[in-house]
């Protein structure tokens, strides 16, 4: 794999995310790219590579999302790094087994993969809900809503993510993938 | 380099590196993890401005309906009215401001500062997912922001602070109404009619507000049944003498009495729920009132040390 191609998609999709993707908002849910990109780099990249691809995406939103610890802004590494690793290592049993080339498998993998990373996302925030002074991203409101939301936003992303998935399929040969597994 | 990503066990101390830091101590975390997102943002915020612009573009924040004929009749005569009483207040900040220049040397720690100097910034960064969350601005310390900088829009609707640790070319606004901000947690407004054109820091009826999230807050009000409706739903909160915010802030609107609920442990008081009439995420730009260093409330977060809670 190509990391030069990988570092320019990450950037974009990074950017896409955090900025442009506040276009495609139906009310409080915003998709994301980010779950397309690590559903296809798990489709497509060998296995390694895929889980270090997944790593660097998760840690890259990671510290795109500020939270605030006595009105001070930090950063958390971890909620979207382990949520992706964990995403990745759901779907690569799956890649076997599916057709990564129909576009609709992106739309069902890219949804379970973020409702993967939502799990690992809101376990993580819950843990440190308990701590001092620290508050769940969600403020005050319950877990069970901001899963909610997140469910919206991981059906949401596998909707986007049906004709994102078909481009970057189209994209593979740029990529450099020594075996690649897409079919 | 790709040889030692090669081995499965470099992944595997990675991510328990990433396991142990994601449930370290927040405050572990605080000194470093901001300075390091600034360092690895640095490239992505050009990018990010060019895409707000876009979205500014594509999809513009909506503005308010266009008001009726009836609606416009009484915005003509308002306005009429107004202009009115402002050529009277006029000639009386004329005469205000003789007297002030002679009692500048007395001049109240409370006195709302009017030294600030308006300036536009650009949303660059949400939270991905449309989480709210404090947000990335594209002005920094170079531009004059300095921690606690007031941000407004539409000119009085208050939409945050600037959060510490601003950076040179970048910083954080975290909205009003975020629980884990202290500023937020208790804030001192005033409730005033909603036909009420006085705006100001002492008008109306005091009350404490607690944020409860969603962009709603909470607050006790002394409920007195001789006097009648003291407070109606769509009335305005505007934040008070809060000594939590620069004195840019008070005045500001908070936003909008949306709830009136009766309370069984304290029958003499109800409990009044105020909405934000907002959506800070959804912002493309806001506007700062700088202020200059020595006039900045830089001891704002020392006045909230001391005092525990704003």
């Amino acid at each position: 794999m190509r990391i030069g191609v990988f570092i320019f998609f990450l950037v974009c999709v990074v950017v896409l995310d955090t900025s442009l993707m506040e276009m495609l908002r139906i009310g409080g849910t915003v998709p994301g790219l980010a779950g397309t990109l690590a559903v296809f780099l798990v489709l497509a990249a060998p296995r390694r590579n895929a889980l270090w691809a997944c790593l660097a995406i998760g840690l890259l939103l990671d510290f795109n999302v500020d939270a605030l610890y006595v009105g001070r802004p930090y950063h958390l590494i971890g909620p979207y790094t382990l949520g992706f690793l964990f995403g990745a290592n759901l779907i690569l049993p799956l890649r076997s087994m599916v057709f990564s080339r129909n576009p609709l498998t992106f739309g069902l993998l890219t949804a379970l993969f973020l409702m993967a990373v939502s799990i690992v996302y809101l376990a993580l925030w819950q843990i440190r809900g308990h701590y001092e002074g620290s508050v769940p991203i969600w403020g005050e409101d319950s877990a069970v809503g901001a899963f909610g939301m997140l469910l919206l936003w991981a059906l949401y992303s596998g909707a986007i993510a049906i004709p994102i998935g078909w481009l970057l399929v189209r994209t593979t040969p740029v990529w450099g993938f020594a075996g690649s597994t897409i079919r | 380099m790709t040889r030692l990503l090669q081995t499965d066990r470099v992944l595997l101390i990675t991510t328990l590196v990433v396991l142990l830091l994601s449930i370290a101590p927040t405050r572990w975390l605080v000194p470093w993890t901001a300075d390091l997102g600034s360092i690895i943002q640095l490239p992505l915020t050009p990018l990010g401005h060019a895409a707000s612009g876009v979205v500014a573009y594509v999809r513009p924040t909506p503005t308010e309906a266009v008001p009726s004929l009836s609606e416009l009749a009484r915005i003509i005569e308002e306005r009429d009215a107004f202009r009115g009483r402002w050529h009277a207040a006029r000639l009386q900040v004329e005469q205000l401001e003789k007297e002030l220049t002679q009692v500048q040397g007395a001049r109240s720690a409370f006195g709302v500062s009017s030294d600030w100097t308006p300036r536009n910034a650009v949303v660059v960064r949400h939270a991905p997912g449309g989480v709210s969350g404090p947000l990335q601005l594209n002005v920094g310390s170079r531009q004059g922001v300095l921690p606690g900088t007031v941000a407004v829009v539409d000119g009085d609707q208050l939409v945050g602070r600037i959060a510490d640790d601003v950076s040179l070319l970048s910083s954080t606004l975290i909205p009003i109404g975020i629980t884990s901000d202290p500023t937020s947690r208790d804030l001192l407004a005033r409730i005033t009619p909603a036909d009420d054109p006085t705006i100001g820091a002492d008008v109306g009826e005091s009350i404490r507000l607690k944020s409860i999230g969603g962009g709603r807050f909470e607050g006790l009000i002394a409920w007195d049944t001789r006097k009648g409706d003291a407070v109606t739903l769509g009335d305005q909160v505007r934040l008070a003498r809060d000594r939590a915010w620069q004195p840019t802030a008070w005045g500001m609107l908070i936003g909008t009495v949306a709830e009136i609920q009766s309370t069984d442990e304290n029958p003499l008081r109800k409990r009044i729920i105020v909405e934000t009439l907002l959506y800070p995420e959804r912002l493309p730009t806001v506007t700062l009132k700088l202020q200059a260093p020595s006039n900045a409330s830089t001891d704002v977060r020392t006045a909230v040390e001391a005092e525990g809670t704003p």
